[in-house]
């Protein structure tokens, strides 16, 4: 190969690389694009894709929020008066933002901010406060009143979490500050719930073979 | 006459009667149209029976039309989650990954047979590697591990211009940029899959947190000055390496946990004091690009996650105040600016580099002066800084623009794929990250052009280094391991709302 | 995580206009830099083509070789030593030391470096070394050399002959000269300054040339001013300091004012104007302004902006102060004076020829631009033509019927030890059949109308005797 026809497959491949890049940038832009479309159609055809769950309300108390509205709950988000906010009470009494809260694997845990009527089954969430909320927990916000469905956690545990979801424990923690945000128990955690799980079984285990005793016992 | 307005009112009151309820189901459709265009017929009609059949034919007509688009509708929607569903990214994806398969072995082939009379056996051996591996993994990886197929493409064509043209100006380099390309490919699916998998980071965001202050005071320990920065340190069986490079991954991951899931200013000290101690010894190290970048980066996230507008100000600020600072105290600093104003001021000097980086843009033209053409080498640094300047002159100014538009698309696209995350670690990661790559481009490619002063930085993907290339790698590793864990979910999504 | 994603979408946006900046920024710099970048003296790609590419052939306006490259690959110059040295800034030198010359302005037409495809492939299958284009320029060989000759001995300055009607430069010489086939000779005297070429990179006070720009400003600005008049003491107080003439000119109206050139009464007109009105006119002319001519470099003249005090305003109105012009820009007013407002690109490629015997297409030229009112440039040509009628500049005047319009100047300039004048002539035949404009300058020659003017006479005369 000389030079000069070098120099010539050099040139044209100038040409060439040009061509690809630009077509590469248009592939790109059309994938870029139509991938979006196309998944922003399925989530709209998914209602409520990407939330942890539901907030039922019970009580008809706003004309913006009649009984039976549902609002989906994110995994993670903040709740207030604000349009911005993840979870939107739109009552003039509740804060722009009230509070936050996040998914763990026991349940949805929320931090209130202000004092703007929190209840969780009726016990009062102060500001700083951390309230655990199983499937089924009645919040309530202000005056209104609504149930929290959960997706995940309510087919993982069989029963509800119950009360009471405000501890002095979780107070401080709320305090000290947040765990990863990721919806996942830690290491301690996972093994005080293997335990119980555990202790659990065995009384059932237990209970059984007493109730067998029992039976073989009558016969 | 009175007929007609007869028929017009019954129309108004059958189209009002059926697009209320129809609205309610499908919003997105329009049964208005087809409504109109049924009773455009009305006026033919002539006898009062024909009229009421059709009457009633037309009311039963659109319970069928409407079970029949309703039934398409749902097949549409089953299809298009199905194609959600499909781990790889489709025809276009493919395409860019073949076009960048041909353009590594037409290049490499090239360079192959510059040389008169020989045939250059380490080319043809590159091909092998880089073609296949264009292809591969873009088409089997996304299916076997959580990979963004179009992020994994626009990456591959980035790194395929990078190995191409640095083997071109000087093959050794090009070769071993192959070999970081391999390597931060490992590296990035290891990245992937931690982050895919992993719900549980505090331990380590904080080894990485220690690890990346131990490594940017190892270069102030055993490095040695070059370029006025002291960024560099060679270690036993590793090698010289640039750990300003890696510790981003720690600052992204810092940054990510600790401003995530709405903490308060104060909570989300430990990532703005170990932000703070990496700048610090970033200016102890005279490495002030990476600084501004690293400052940058938190600065952005510190806005995104806790929109405290006083605040960001006053870091903004604040990062003013340092740099005005800094400029009067580093003298390289006030050359940059002086020969960013007037490089030609003192051409054969200072400004020696800008001006060697414009005079090869422009020499190049639109289309270049070929593959392995043109002297890119009497450019300093041509081979990291200024490779944006090479890519210009041998490929020409289209080309260059293209590169940037495919940055761009990589920023979007990363963004894309953080958007829809659902935890704000992974969004603010997926972000950070985004952010990060495309402040470095901005400040590197601008500072080529002479657009801003020059600042010292890398071309991600693009420069020659293994720090920099591995880095930028693990990143994308972090940016698909965040897709892949949306994609599990959506997937579980639609596989629930399918049962 | 709602506020977050918008924040997000925020930053985003910022990012994309930054990139959309960016893209804009190197495609302007590219589309009006690109061309000097890769012209430039300090581009190694030129040293490194002339190593590999036999160089083109440089001809003037009439086929007379100026540059060539000779088989051994040597750089030839014209074998005429007056020729030579005439054009020697023009055409420059092989090895780049004038940086504004063809040899290096122009080498990515020499060099080839413009070649297409097509032409590589049939370089490449008939296996000849590869070959430059060659360049026809503008300027008359002939020309140059007679004002080479005529240029008053032993004094710097500079000539620029354009055609106002197809915007050509016929002549740009520059004086002093050297010799390009012995550049050890220019070198060794560098003081000289010979390797710069005076027409467009030298910044001089413009002086009472400068008048046109504040009439101009005056007719556009002040149209009642028509049947102004003010008494010339020769003296003319303004601020803390005064503008003096060299004589008591006596009760002046404006045009008597230009004709005389009568210092006092532009300054009294430019307090009446302020700096602004000024420097809009003077801006609009080109001053300030950066001159990206596709065929050569010209260096920016200036007029001072910022907040003037009275009496620097006073002395801007008269071409003095920190008002710096080039013959070139210069020679451009006047020929957009001639061109009733009109502001053109002058051009010095007339062709450009392939090896393969075609024409390769000239670099466009910018759009041309209306600067001033068509009534205002008829109104001083009008003016113009008075004064070498009958004012500063008689001895610039042609027999034959032809009709010079111009100015004369006598810029003071001082250094630390004495004080001398720049002589000016700005000027233009107004004749159809003589579109010349020409703009004459002799360093420290003295007064304009003495100097230059006569100066003028002589090139415009060979010029229409030449008949370009």
């Amino acid at each position: 190969m000389t030079q000069a026809w070098y120099q010539v497959l050099a040139l044209l491949f100038g040409f060439v690389s040009a061509a690809v890049a630009v077509v590469c940038v248009l592939l790109a832009l059309r994938a870029f694009v139509g991938e979006r479309r196309l998944y922003r159609r399925v989530r709209r055809g998914l209602p409520g894709s990407g939330a942890a769950g539901v907030l039922r309300v019970l009580s008809a108390g706003h004309k913006r929020l009649p009984a039976g509205t549902e609002i989906f709950v994110p995994y993670e988000g903040t709740l207030g008066s604000a349009h911005s906010c993840d979870v939107c009470i739109p009552y003039r009494k509740v804060h722009l933002r009230s509070a936050f809260f996040w998914m763990q694997r026991d349940g949805l845990h929320m931090v209130a901010l202000h004092r703007d009527g929190f209840h969780v089954d009726d016990v009062p969430v102060e500001p700083g406060d951390e309230a655990v909320m199983g499937d089924g927990a009645m919040v309530t916000v202000g005056e209104l009143k609504m149930v929290l469905r959960l997706r995940g956690v309510s087919s993982a545990s069989a029963e509800p979490v119950s009360g009471p979801y405000v501890t002095s424990a979780r107070r401080s923690k709320a305090q000290k500050g947040r765990g990863d945000g990721l919806g996942a128990p830690g290491k301690g955690e996972m093994r005080r719930e293997k335990k119980l799980e555990e202790k659990k079984r065995k009384q059932a285990e237990k209970a059984q073979t007493r109730k067998g005793k029992d039976s073989d016992a009558r016969r | 006459m009175t007929g007609k307005r007869q028929v017009y009112t019954a129309r108004a009151k059958q189209s009002g009667e059926e697009t209320k309820p129809r609205k309610k189901r499908e919003p997105q459709d329009s049964p208005a149209r087809r409504t109109r265009g049924a009773t455009r017929r009305a006026p033919e009609e002539k006898t009062e029976e024909t009229a009421l059949k059709r009457a009633q034919e037309r009311r039963a007509a659109p319970a069928a039309r409407r079970q029949k688009r309703e039934r398409e509708k749902a097949g549409t929607m089953a299809r298009e989650r199905k194609r959600v569903l499909v781990r790889s990214g489709g025809f276009g994806v493919m395409l860019i990954a073949l076009l960048t398969a041909v353009f590594d072995a037409l290049g490499l082939l090239l360079c192959a047979v510059r040389t008169e009379g020989v045939l250059d056996a380490q080319a043809l051996t590159m091909i092998a590697v880089m073609a296949p591996l264009a292809l591969l993994t873009t088409a089997l990886l996304p299916r076997v591990a959580p990979v963004d197929p179009l992020l994994m493409a626009l990456t591959n064509f980035l790194c395929g211009v990078s190995v191409v043209i640095l083997y071109t100006v000087s093959p050794d380099r090009g070769v071993r940029q192959m070999v970081f390309y391999v390597a931060g490919l490992f590296v990035m699916l290891v990245m992937a899959l931690v982050v895919s998998r992993l719900h549980r980071w505090h331990g380590l965001t904080l080894l990485a947190m220690v690890l990346g202050i131990g490594a940017l005071i190892l270069p102030l320990a055993f490095g040695e000055w070059n370029y006025g920065a002291k960024n560099w340190v060679s270690l036993p069986l590793i090698g010289s390496f640039q750990p300003s490079e890696l510790v981003k991954l720690s600052l992204l991951l810092a940054l990510a946990y600790y401003f995530g899931a709405h903490r308060t200013v104060l909570q989300m000290m430990p990532a703005l004091l170990f932000a703070a101690a990496c700048l610090g010894l970033l200016m102890l190290q005279r490495d002030l690009g990476t600084a501004l970048i690293y400052y940058l980066t938190t600065l952005a996230l510190f806005y995104v996650a806790c929109g405290n507008m006083p605040l960001t100000a006053l870091g903004l600020g604040g990062g003013v105040a340092a740099a005005v600072l800094g400029y009067q105290m580093f003298a390289h600093v006030k050359v940059r600016v002086a020969m960013w104003q007037n490089p030609w001021s003192d051409a054969l000097d200072k400004g020696y580099q800008i001006i060697q980086a414009l005079l090869a843009i422009g020499s190049g033209g639109l289309f270049g002066v070929g593959l392995g053409q043109g002297t890119p080498e009497k450019i300093p640094a041509y081979y990291n800084d200024f490779i944006f300047a090479v890519v210009c002159e041998q490929l020409g100014i289209v080309f260059g623009i293209c590169l940037i538009a495919v940055y761009v698309l990589l920023v979007l696209r990363g963004i894309e794929v953080s958007m829809r995350s659902r935890r704000s670690f992974d969004l603010l990661l997926g972000c950070g990250v985004m952010m990060l790559l495309g402040v470095q481009t901005f400040m590197i490619v601008a500072g080529v052009i002479k657009m801003i002063p020059l600042t010292g930085v890398t071309m991600p993907f693009m420069s020659y280094g293994g720090s920099s290339l591995i880095s930028c790698m693990a990143m994308m590793g972090m940016m698909h391991g965040i897709s892949g864990r949306t994609r599990e979910e959506m997937e579980e999504e639609i596989l629930t709302a399918r049962a | 995580m709602r506020v977050i994603r918008r924040r997000i979408r925020l930053l985003v946006m910022m990012l994309l206009c930054m990139f959309a900046l960016m893209i804009a920024y190197f495609c302007y710099s590219v589309y009006f830099y690109g061309g000097r970048w890769v012209s430039n003296v300090h581009n190694p790609r030129i040293a490194d083509g002339k190593q590999k590419v036999i160089m083109g052939t440089v001809t003037d306006r009439d086929g007379t070789v100026l540059a060539y490259t000779d088989e051994v690959g040597e750089r030839q110059y014209n074998s005429n030593l007056q020729t030579r040295m005439a054009v020697c800034q023009v055409v420059g030198d092989d090895g780049g030391k004038v940086s504004t010359g063809v040899d290096t302005f122009h080498a990515q037409y020499l060099l080839g470096f413009k070649a297409s495809v097509f032409e590589r492939i049939s370089d490449a299958i008939t296996g000849t070394p590869q070959r430059g284009d060659d360049v026809q320029l503008t300027i008359s060989e002939r020309l140059s050399r007679y004002i080479s000759e005529q240029f008053p001995e032993g004094k710097r300055g500079a000539v620029v002959v354009l055609n106002y009607k197809t915007q050509e430069i016929l002549a740009m010489v520059s004086l002093p000269q050297f010799d390009p086939t012995d550049m050890d000779d220019a070198l060794s005297d560098e003081e000289a300054g010979a390797l710069v070429n005076r027409a467009t990179q030298g910044l001089y006070p413009p002086g009472s040339t400068f008048k046109i720009v504040t009439l101009a400003s005056v007719l556009t600005n002040l149209p009642d001013l028509e049947d102004f008049s003010f008494d010339c003491t020769g003296y003319y107080a303004v601020g803390n300091y005064a503008v003096t003439d060299a004589s008591a000119h006596g009760m002046q109206t404006l045009s008597q004012a230009f004709r005389n050139s009568c210092n006092t009464t532009f300054a009294a007109l430019s307090q009446e104007l302020g700096y602004e009105m000024l420097g809009e006119t003077a801006q609009r002319l080109g001053f300030n302004q950066n001159f990206l001519f596709k065929d050569l470099i010209v260096y920016n003249s200036s007029y001072p902006i910022d907040n003037l005090s009275a009496e620097d305003l006073a002395w801007s109105s008269v071409g003095q102060g920190r008002v710096l012009a080039t013959p070139m820009h210069m020679a451009i007013i006047a020929s957009t004076i001639a061109n009733g407002g009109v502001m053109y690109e002058p051009r010095l490629l007339k062709s450009i020829t392939t090896v393969q015997g075609g024409e390769r297409a000239l670099p466009r030229a910018q759009e041309p631009q209306r600067v001033l009112a068509q009534s205002v440039a008829e109104r001083i040509e009008e003016e113009m033509v008075r004064v070498v009628t009958s004012g500063t500049g008689t001895r610039a005047a042609l027999s034959n019927g032809y009709v010079v319009a111009g100015k004369t100047g006598s810029a003071e300039v001082s250094d630390d030890k004495s004080v001398a004048a720049h002589a000016w002539f700005v000027g233009y035949i107004t004749n159809d059949n003589a579109p010349y404009a020409i703009s004459v300058l002799v360093e420290n020659g003295g007064s304009g109308g003495s100097v230059a003017a006569p100066l003028a006479r002589k090139v415009l005369q060979k010029a229409i005797n030449i008949g370009l």
